[in-house]
């Protein structure tokens, strides 16, 4: 059989059964840091991870070397990952600024009207959202944080006792099929649109 | 001859510091229910007084809160942090203990910013909106008299848990400075999470930097040894918010040629890796001090030894005052199992009165907190401390999964629970009784402690109890037989009882323990002069010169022993050396005039002992002397 060339949002939307609350048909805002745009999620066989992230989130910033380990880590087994900049005040430059200080790879995408986050019901920084191919279209088979280091503000192990991504990752490169899974995220508060 | 000086001491212990904060109080902000909430009436005022000190460029927030926009696209976020109080950081429980700069919003301040995001952000009226706030650039208190800078720069990880760091500087000045504030720039302020700044008169910390590889050196605590008694008074203390370190008036610190200031800095990894040089700047006062307040630790570290998964493991100290005193700050310490940090003190009469309670001890926002006003504790008032720790699987902050045994250590893994009290007593020597107190309190907690026999000892020989204080060195030396300074200590102790062979004898044990130790050259070589053996006591007193160039005391021993054994023009030189060093010294200039007199140098020898007489004019051996000299002036040809 043959899966669809690109996804479409209102395939997602069935499949999320109204956890993501999307109100097009397709990506109207979405663009990479080079102002093209973006119209359904990165197409492929693989897992799509992408994460929400800002630049001046301390959380989000610390998990950078724990991305990259992740990025190098899935990279052969065909994971895609992209980083989603929400804020629409941060520009193009500033996001590459950020990915160089910080050694993020994989490509960036700006969400400045919410299309990914309210896609993936994301509402923090850093927050994770995991989507595998379907033949009825993109499915979301995980949702949250990355792993528990963080526990609330000010309270955070010093190592994590569970890593959720990576170990839905690795189900998912190893064949398994999930079901939608969420965890409660703990990060900067992704400011609504006015 | 003459020999100046008392033998020199030296007093062990641990030194461990850090004060100054100032974060900024609450503006009570009004509204009636029907109003509107917005930002430029209510919110403004709270964000820029509370948040805006470390939310601005370059401070140690990570993001600008200086205006509408800024704060209107993190309304939720704040309204999230202010809710649950983790910002603005203020651990301390209100109502127990009067401490100064409060960063605490009020309950009504909090339930203003979630109605003012619940309602959609409003600005309001522009006509209404505040002036941002203004923050002075660079140098809080305007250019420093002096500035330090960290001589390599250090990078801290992108990951892993928390950097604990160590950096000596040396503070190039000539002679004693006072100073009356101290600022410090970390670096990076979003890594730097705080820093204890200590004063080292020993080169100790020089001495380890050494041995670690890399900039400065590892380790959360730091452990000095203090040749004296003074610095370690002032809570030299840095967190983000914290503008500068300004001693209250008559209250200054003092630096010399031979101070280091070591910086201990707790570093947090931000994702990426970051470059620090901390800088500190000094200002100086001509003003000596002349109030001189005490450091009290209470601590029982030798009780901590928590099983694994124990949830209220508690440590407690109390310490007795013997004198009256007023506290100033405190300073409570304890690493990630703490809990539940308690300070009171029960007055004579039984009245309680609070200094901090932390309900929910957290490490990373350890400070020092200045009281608002002094709390004045008559003598007999009972201080306490009390922690709690929590080392099951419960607590978040367990370096240790699954929880291990914790004891006591300097990693951080391991638990410390420290309360530091910095209390004003009425008079500078009471200190010596809060000393000797605070020594007796530990030898009831370490029976047969090394560091609390020997600084027993040195607070009962200052009190003027010279035989207790004998007996103390002597049991210090039962701990530690090779300690020089103890030796060196005992020394002194038993030349001042008068028994001057017994001194020479521990004197020479400390120098064959430590040959490059200054005080105790000088003492055995002074001691020698005293004993007559002149020629034994050269090479000594020419170390102790040697190892302390400026040290004009050992210069003027050295001239008199020079003298005494007929190396007059040697002795001349030393002694000009030593009057430089000291024009005030009677001894320097006395001895001086005779050696010039002996040269046959008759009017610069006049000339030094009058000098020594307008230093005491009824010195009889200096009126002597010039009376001879007088003399032969007088039959001298024309």
């Amino acid at each position: 059989m043959r899966f669809p060339s690109s996804w479409s949002a209102v395939v997602v939307l069935a499949a999320l059964a109204g956890l993501a609350r999307a109100g097009s048909a397709s990506f109207t805002g979405v663009v990479d840091l080079a102002g093209r745009r973006f119209e359904a999620l990165p197409p492929g066989p693989g897992p799509t991870v992408l994460v929400f992230t800002r630049t001046d989130c301390p959380i989000s910033n610390r998990y950078a070397p724990e991305l990259r380990r992740l990025g190098e880590r899935f990279a052969g087994r065909g994971v895609v990952f992209r980083l989603v900049y929400p804020d629409p005040t941060e520009t193009p430059a500033a996001i590459r600024e950020h990915m160089r200080a910080f050694g993020l790879g994989g490509g960036a995408l700006r969400d400045p009207r919410h299309e990914l986050v309210r896609l993936a019901g994301a509402t923090v920084t850093p927050e994770v959202a995991v989507f595998v191919a379907h033949p009825s279209g993109p499915r979301m088979v995980y949702r949250g944080r990355i792993d528990d280091r963080a526990v609330d503000f000010g309270r955070a192990r010093p190592e994590p006792r569970t890593r959720d991504l990576a170990d839905v990752l690795d189900a998912l490169t190893a064949g398994r099929t999930l079901s939608l899974r969420t965890t409660t995220a703990v990060g900067c508060v992704i400011a609504e649109l006015q | 001859m003459r020999v100046a000086g008392r033998a020199r001491r030296a007093l062990l212990g641990a030194a461990l510091l850090g004060s100054g904060l100032a974060p900024v109080g609450c503006v009570p902000a009004r509204t009636e229910d029907a109003e509107t909430v917005t930002f430029n009436r209510h919110i403004a005022p709270i964000v820029f007084r509370n948040c805006a000190p470390c939310h601005r460029p370059g401070e140690a927030g990570p993001f600008s809160l200086l205006g509408y926009a800024d704060v209107r696209k993190r309304a939720s976020q704040i309204a999230r942090v202010t809710r649950v109080r983790f910002m603005p950081p203020w651990p301390p429980e209100p109502g127990y203990g009067d401490l100064a700069g409060a960063r605490r919003l009020t309950d009504e301040q909090i339930a203003l910013i979630q109605r003012w995001a619940a309602e959609g952000a409003p600005e309001g009226p522009p006509a209404t909106a505040p002036a941002p706030p203004a923050f002075t650039a660079g140098w809080q208190l305007g250019p420093p008299d002096l500035v330090l800078e960290v001589p390599e720069p250090y990078t801290v990880p992108a990951e892993g848990t928390d950097v604990f760091r160590n950096f000596v500087v040396h503070a190039p000045v000539h002679g004693a400075r006072y100073v009356r504030a101290m600022e410090l720039r970390p670096g990076d302020k979003r890594v730097v999470h705080h820093a204890n700044v200590l004063l080292d008169r020993t080169g100790s910390a020089r001495r380890r930097d050494a041995r670690d590889p890399g900039p400065g050196f590892g380790g959360m605590d730091v452990e000095l040894e203090s040749d004296a008694f003074e610095p370690d008074s002032h809570f030299l203390f840095w967190k983000p918010g914290t503008a500068a370190v300004t001693e209250p008036e008559g209250m200054a610190w003092t630096i010399d040629e031979h101070t280091d200031l070591v910086l201990n800095l707790h570093l947090q990894p931000s994702g990426k890796p970051e470059v620090i040089r901390p800088v500190v700047g000094l200002y100086f006062t001509e003003t000596a001090p002349t109030r001189f307040p005490m450091l009290l630790q209470l601590e029982h570290d030798g009780a901590i030894d928590i099983p694994p998964g124990a949830r209220d493991f508690v440590v407690t100290d109390e310490y007795t005052l013997p004198v009256d005193a007023e506290v100033l700050a405190v300073y409570p310490h304890a690493h990630y199992v703490g809990k539940d940090v308690q300070g009171f003190a029960i007055l004579p009469d039984g009245t309680k009165k609070w200094l901090i309670w932390i309900r929910d001890w957290d490490f990373a926002w350890q400070a020092v907190y200045p009281l608002a006003h002094p709390l004045f504790l008559p003598r007999g008032s009972v201080l306490h401390m009390r922690i709690a720790y929590d080392n099951s699987e419960g607590n978040v902050r367990n370096p240790s999964h699954p929880p291990r045994r914790v004891v006591t250590g300097n990693r951080s893994t391991d638990e410390m629970g420290h309360l530091w009290v910095q209390v004003l007593p009425r008079q500078r020597d009471d200190r010596w009784a809060l000393q000797e107190a605070l020594m007796r309190r530990r030898l009831e907690k370490y029976p047969g402690d090394f560091v609390a026999h020997a600084n027993l000892g040195a607070a009962l020989e200052a009190r003027g109890h010279a035989a207790e204080a004998i007996a103390e060195y002597r049991q210090a030396l039962r701990a530690r037989p090779e300690s020089a300074a103890v030796h060196n200590n005992l020394g002194a102790a038993l030349q001042t009882a008068g028994d001057l062979d017994a001194a020479i004898a521990e004197y020479r044990q400390a120098v064959q323990a430590q040959p490059d130790y200054a005080n105790a050259r000088h003492n055995l070589g002074s001691a020698l002069v005293l004993a007559g053996a002149f020629a034994e006591a050269l090479p000594h007193l020419r170390e102790a010169v040697r190892l302390s160039p400026d040290d004009g005391t050992a210069r003027n021993n050295l001239g008199g022993a020079l003298l005494e054994t007929g190396r007059v023009a040697e002795a001349v030189e030393q002694l000009r050396r030593a009057v430089e060093a000291d024009p005030g010294s009677l001894n320097a200039q006395y001895n001086l005039g005779r050696a010039l007199a002996l040269r046959g140098r008759l009017d610069e020898a006049a000339a030094h002992l009058e000098q020594a007489l307008r230093i005491q004019a009824d010195d009889p051996d200096a009126r002597r002397e010039l009376a001879a000299v007088r003399a032969r002036q007088a039959r001298r040809p024309n």
